[in-house]
């Protein structure tokens, strides 16, 4: 191929571990940057938008890629994802199937094959997209961020609520220094059902215009809803999952309380115009979609 | 900062001096000679330069060569050393592709689903395939192509 010579020429290193890799991140002192499936950053530094002067591969690192479910911490027990789990992995996976099935339908929806075979949750949630289908699923399950830096290990200072963690399109606490090292979020109720629901150009290799992640949970009587695309960062629907808690144990008639909790929804975005579609349109979408989650979720027989 | 990687490329081995920022497809086509992975809209959108990384499908414009380092690639090259394969005769008799373009991304995408499925359905073959865009065809003939082929081999 013809081109110019590569915009940049990193240092290439390959640890084998995360806390070695935090290592080489803070000796980099903001110069580094990490990668793990490149399907976001690859494009960036093809195009001389990053100039990183290390790119440190977090490819060769083992035994961060592992589902796993802890029923000893805590009755509900508690779901543990290493950051470099695929898409792919997501998607398939027993455990997550079974126990966050909102998380593998999300995973589902990203890119295509291709892309999911290669990039990972840990690199969705450091991208910090406000379109991050994965994130919003996490979102939705109250997940928190396991964070690396060279001085202390992941987790040892406690975990990070993803609403915490994320704080603008493509900003996150993450410092320069520090690596997601995995998520962790307990898991839902036996009973409870969840789905991931997302409106694109097209089914496969779009970007979410509106998405939205809900979860209901038929024993507490509450769903919880997360909304992709729709505002800086994914935000929960606070004031519509209020709405469902106080009338669903009510009797009330569940058409009735489903289209004011989809309006409550669409009340809670603030979305933008851009590319993709208007502002308005993703607020009609975003009450549409979370009609349909509820639908989804919430009438179906046990 | 040059560094010398080693890649089975469709069963040869090569050893070939990167900067860690070239893409496994400006190496596969420029360094190696391989061209059938095409070099569409290099932002992992379009499904042309789709290589086989170790058996699984991969976008080569989103892979760094030196993430390669040690891994087996497959292209349409290695799978049509006697002539094409039995997937690619299917695909002329169907008259699957018409520019072409698309088609080596499509053929390896179809042989990842068929190495794990091989009598797949329509939907098994659409979901495989979602990731490479053709815009000639409108993917019929190619789905046909392989369910003819793979409904013959269930007989």
């Amino acid at each position: 191929m013809d081109r110019p010579a590569s915009a940049c020429a990193p240092r290439w290193e390959s640890p084998a571990t995360l806390a070695e890799a935090a290592e080489i991140l803070r000796d980099a002192a903001g110069s580094a940057r990490a990668i793990a499936g490149g399907t976001d950053l690859a494009v960036r530094i093809r195009r001389a938008e990053e100039r990183p002067d290390v790119l440190v591969d977090l490819g060769r690192i083992e035994n961060s890629d592992g589902v796993e479910l802890r029923p000893e911490a805590g009755a509900i027990g508690r779901m543990e994802i290493g950051a470099l789990a695929t898409h792919a992995t997501l998607a398939e996976h027993p455990l997550v199937r079974e126990h966050a099935n909102v998380l593998a339908e999300a995973c589902r929806t990203v890119g295509a094959p291709q892309v999911r075979s290669r990039g990972t949750i840990g690199g969705n949630l450091a991208n910090a997209s406000p379109a991050a289908d994965g994130v919003v699923a996490l979102l939705a399950l109250d997940a928190a961020v396991w964070v690396q830096s060279a001085s202390s290990c992941a987790g040892d200072a406690g975990a990070v609520p993803i609403v915490d963690f994320l704080t603008g399109p493509g900003e996150s606490v993450l410092r320069d220094d520090e690596l997601i090292g995995g998520i962790v979020f307990d898991r839902p109720s036996p009973a409870a059902r969840s789905v991931y629901v997302k409106a694109g150009q097209r089914n496969a290799l779009a970007i979410a215009i509106a998405s939205v992640a809900a979860i209901f949970e038929p024993d507490a009587g509450i769903v919880r809803i997360a909304l992709g695309s729709v505002a800086p960062t994914p935000v929960r629907a606070g004031d519509a999952e209020a709405l469902f808690e106080s009338d669903w144990r009510g009797g009330a008639d569940p058409e009735t309380l489903f289209d004011a909790v989809a309006a409550a929804a669409a009340a809670a975005s603030s979305p933008i115009d851009d590319v993709r579609a208007t502002a308005r349109y993703r607020r009609i979408l975003t009450e549409a979609l979370t009609r349909s989650a509820l639908d989804r979720i919430c009438l179906r027989k046990a | 900062m040059k560094k010398t990687i080693r890649l089975n490329v469709n069963g040869e081995e090569w050893d070939v001096d990167v900067e860690p920022s070239d893409t496994l497809l400006e190496v596969l086509r420029g360094k190696i000679g391989i061209k059938s992975p095409k070099v569409g809209c290099e932002r992992g959108d379009c499904g042309s330069c789709t290589v086989l990384l170790d058996g699984k499908s991969v976008r080569s414009c989103l892979v760094l060569a030196i993430e390669a380092d040690g891994r087996g690639i497959i292209t349409v090259e290695g799978l049509s050393k006697d002539g094409p394969n039995e997937l690619q005769r299917a695909f002329i008799e169907h008259n699957a592709f018409q520019c072409g373009f698309c088609a080596p991304g499509v053929v390896l995408a179809v042989s990842e689903l068929l190495a794990k499925r091989p009598h797949p359905s329509r939907d098994d073959v659409k979901e495989a395939i979602s990731g490479n865009l053709c815009r000639c065809t409108g993917y019929e003939p190619i789905i046909d192509a392989v369910i003819d082929l793979t409904a013959k081999g269930e007989e």
